[in-house]
């Protein structure tokens, strides 16, 4: 028997105007998947992210979280649900660090969050700047900084858009063996890339996107 | 003409045409056509300032009335001298911890570079940043000298009466202007005297902090001995507002004028430009936004510059759920909190002491306005600084009301205790405020507070909050706050005058404050659905 899907999206579509950029679509990930979403600019991927995500609101459709309707049972949809966006904005008054305090205070992580912090920090290359302002970081640090708050707190679906465009090659590799290790634990993934080298790496399923249209065969 | 005059008269041109472009006229056509709007234009903003001016000054009149004691000459004099002298001190303080002059990149390439005469800079740039900077002082006088005309013919400005306003308000700008110019001059000079060579000079900044408070405490012992001090000063104001020693007061004020002037070019042979033109680029970037009208854009600058590269982790302890967005609040109110902000906090407390204080309906229905203006832009302050980050914020597992209870709990609370705090204060000063006012206020401010976030939200486009931008609040959502946190304050004020007894006041309150308890639940419930449909 099929598990079920931890993320669905059914008859979403999203428009600006007159303008189509998601056409109506259906889509299902499960545990243990990780689906590479690529295309031409102005595909429409980084839309359907962030539709996907909550950030931006569907214009027709609904969107499922382990079952729970992102829109009418938020708290629940949410608490399952993490998205690195491809450019990254923070508070400009929190460093890094405690970035990662609010972000484990709002979730509801309290015992262990600094081990965790401390270990995603190090990961990722920014425990010596654990105390600077996000401004003042490169991009590429920005960016880990976007995943290690995804990567941070409780969730079941990871959606990513371009997780790699400002990572050096070590860092990009060394996400995609994380990638890989939260897959083998049953974590849906979904990331839009152009890097036919990080779809190459992760396997996975490839879908592809144009003009608004999603080719998931 | 010496090349630095060159460079910064065009440089003054070039600010000239950015207003003339906002009023439409373009100073390169010489069409008869531009000539006549250009009369009009000038009519027009006279008239416009004119009768703006007199419109405050009925306000000053007020403000004028409160002052026991003293006539309505003296009492400006008084706060004109304080204003004047208040900001001399912290000009002089900033002057003597960065440059004064500010220069642009190509003045940092152009001027900076060469061995042009540094007097000549020095002078050009001051006076370059005068007019500007005596306008707001000018304005302040002419509503006071008004307002002290107002007191004295006791029936307001009548059109009848415009050659003798026009008069006064032309010889306290005649005083002001030099006074003004002599106390900046001077506060010119010590940068000037900071930036000489190479060599830093940190202590200097102190010294009009030193003069400032010695001021105050000799204030505070010996009115005669300040009075003496302070003369240079205050002859010249005193017979710019009661207009009698005119000639003298503006004779001394140029001669104070002239001897800033000379301190300013006695300081500045030396003047190191280069070591200027370093401190002043961020000042001239924030300046380049302001013209451009990108507030939003030059707030963050002063913020993020005054944040600096890092800081340690706070050590406010934080409780978790929907706690986590009040402990990152404070985190962040504490870091970014700059004069600015602790002025705005002064703001709103002076401006409802002025309801309390106001000597009729009129001035308190201003006061009113202008401190839910205040209140509205403080308590969202937080919430659109969230709102440009979007792609967090939104994730957070919590709902829009929850979201916007915690941020506005913070700023609420605070303008809540302020406003108590000055009803205290006006209580000590004999005026008791009514039952209602107490009780009602907190409702108020949550109202207004509430009343501006759906504004605000209603104006968001996801596609903009992506990009860290988010909308400003709206002239509708001040009015619409105004006009709901106004009806149960008419409603209990018409019970109370129908009945004085403290048992109908007492209810009277409580009615108000269910009535205004209910509106702001229904705006909450409004605003928390805004905030989840934001498209």
């Amino acid at each position: 028997m099929m598990a079920q899907p931890l993320l669905q999206a059914k008859g979403l579509s999203r428009s600006f105007g007159e303008f189509q950029a998601v056409h109506t679509l259906d889509l299902e990930v499960y545990p243990g998947e990780i689906v590479v979403l690529s295309g031409p600019n102005g595909a429409g991927k980084t839309t359907l992210l962030l539709c996907l995500s909550g950030l931006l609101r569907p214009t027709r459709g609904n969107v499922l979280v382990e079952g729970f309707d992102l829109y009418q049972e938020e708290r629940e949809a949410k608490q399952r649900l993490a998205f690195v966006p491809d450019v990254p904005h923070f508070y400009q008054e929190l460093t890094t660090w405690e970035h990662l305090r609010f972000i484990c205070l709002a979730f509801g992580v309290e015992h262990g969050w600094e081990e965790r912090a401390k270990s995603k920090l190090r990961e990722f290359g920014l425990w010596e700047s654990r105390d600077m302002y996000p401004h003042n970081l490169s991009r590429g640090m920005r960016l880990k900084l976007g995943i290690s708050l995804a990567l941070i707190r409780p969730f079941q679906v990871l959606l990513m858009d371009e997780p790699t465009s400002a990572l050096d090659p070590e860092s990009a590799g060394m996400l995609v063996e994380k990638l890989k290790t939260l897959r083998d634990n049953g974590y849906a993934i979904l990331l839009a890339s152009h890097d036919l080298s990080l779809a190459e790496s992760l396997g996975g399923k490839r879908w592809r996107m144009d003009r608004g249209q999603l080719e998931t065969g | 003409m010496e090349a630095v005059w060159l460079v910064r008269l065009s440089e003054l041109a070039g600010r000239m045409r950015f207003w003339t472009a906002i009023v439409g006229y373009n100073p390169r056509d010489r069409s008869l056509s531009q000539g006549i709007y250009l009369i009009y234009v000038v009519i027009f903003f006279s008239l416009w300032g004119f009768a703006v001016l007199a419109l405050l000054a009925s306000l000053g009149a007020g403000m004028l009335t409160l002052v026991k004691g003293l006539s309505p000459a003296e009492a400006s004099t008084i706060i004109v001298g304080v204003v004047l002298l208040m900001n001399a001190t912290w000009q002089g303080y900033t002057s003597g911890k960065r440059s004064p002059f500010i220069f642009s990149e190509t003045d940092a390439e152009l001027i900076c570079q060469t061995p042009v005469d540094r007097r000549h800079v020095a002078l050009a740039w001051f006076l370059g940043d005068w007019i500007p900077g005596g306008l707001v002082f000018a304005g302040l006088a002419i509503v006071l000298r008004f307002a002290s005309l107002q007191l004295v013919e006791q029936g307001g400005i009548v059109w009848a009466h415009l050659p003798s306003y026009l008069l006064a308000g032309l010889q306290v700008v005649s005083i002001i202007l030099p006074l003004h110019m002599a106390l900046m001059a001077i506060d010119y000079a010590l940068g000037a005297l900071r930036l000489r060579g190479d060599i830093d000079n940190p202590w200097l900044r102190w010294i009009p902090v030193w003069a400032g408070l010695g001021l105050i405490i000799l204030a505070l012992i010996s009115k005669q001995d300040i009075q003496f001090i302070l003369w240079p000063v205050l002859f010249p104001l005193q017979a710019g507002f009661d207009g009698s020693r005119w000639l003298a007061g503006f004779s001394l004020a140029i001669i104070l004028a002239m001897v800033g002037l000379f301190a300013l070019y006695w300081a500045s042979p030396r003047l190191n430009l280069s070591r200027a033109a370093q401190e002043s680029r961020f000042r001239w970037s924030a300046q380049q936004v302001s013209w451009l009208g990108d507030s939003q854009l030059r707030r963050e600058m002063i913020t993020r510059q005054k944040l600096g590269v890092g800081h340690q982790a706070s050590r406010i302890k934080g409780r978790a759920g929907v706690w986590a967005l009040i402990w990152k609040d404070w985190v962040a109110t504490l870091r970014g909190m700059n004069f600015g902000g602790v002025m705005g906090w002064l703001g709103i407390f002076g401006v409802y002491l002025g309801i309390i204080l106001a000597p009729d309906w009129g001035a308190r229905l201003w006061a009113f306005t202008i401190w839910s203006l205040l209140v509205s832009q403080r308590c969202t302050e937080r919430l659109r600084a969230d709102l440009k980050v979007w792609a967090v914020t939104r994730q957070l597992p919590f709902s829009g009301g929850e979201i916007l209870v915690a941020q506005v709990a913070t700023p609420v609370l605070g303008t809540t205790l302020l406003s108590w705090l000055a009803m205290g204060i006006s209580s000590g000063l004999g005026f008791s405020p009514v039952i209602s006012l107490i009780v009602l206020t907190p409702a108020s401010i949550l109202c207004i507070a509430l009343t501006a976030a759906f504004n605000i939200l209603r104006n968001c486009r996801s596609s903009e909050l992506l990009a860290g931008q988010a909308a400003e609040l709206g002239a509708g959502g001040v009015v619409l706050g105004i006009i709901l946190a106004g009806i149960p304050m008419v409603m209990v004020s018409w019970i109370a005058n129908q009945d004085h007894t403290t048992g109908v006041i007492w209810l009277s309150s409580l009615l108000g404050l269910a009535l205004a308890g209910g509106i702001t639940y229904v705006i909450w419930r409004l605003t928390a659905a805004t905030y989840r449909n934001i498209n």
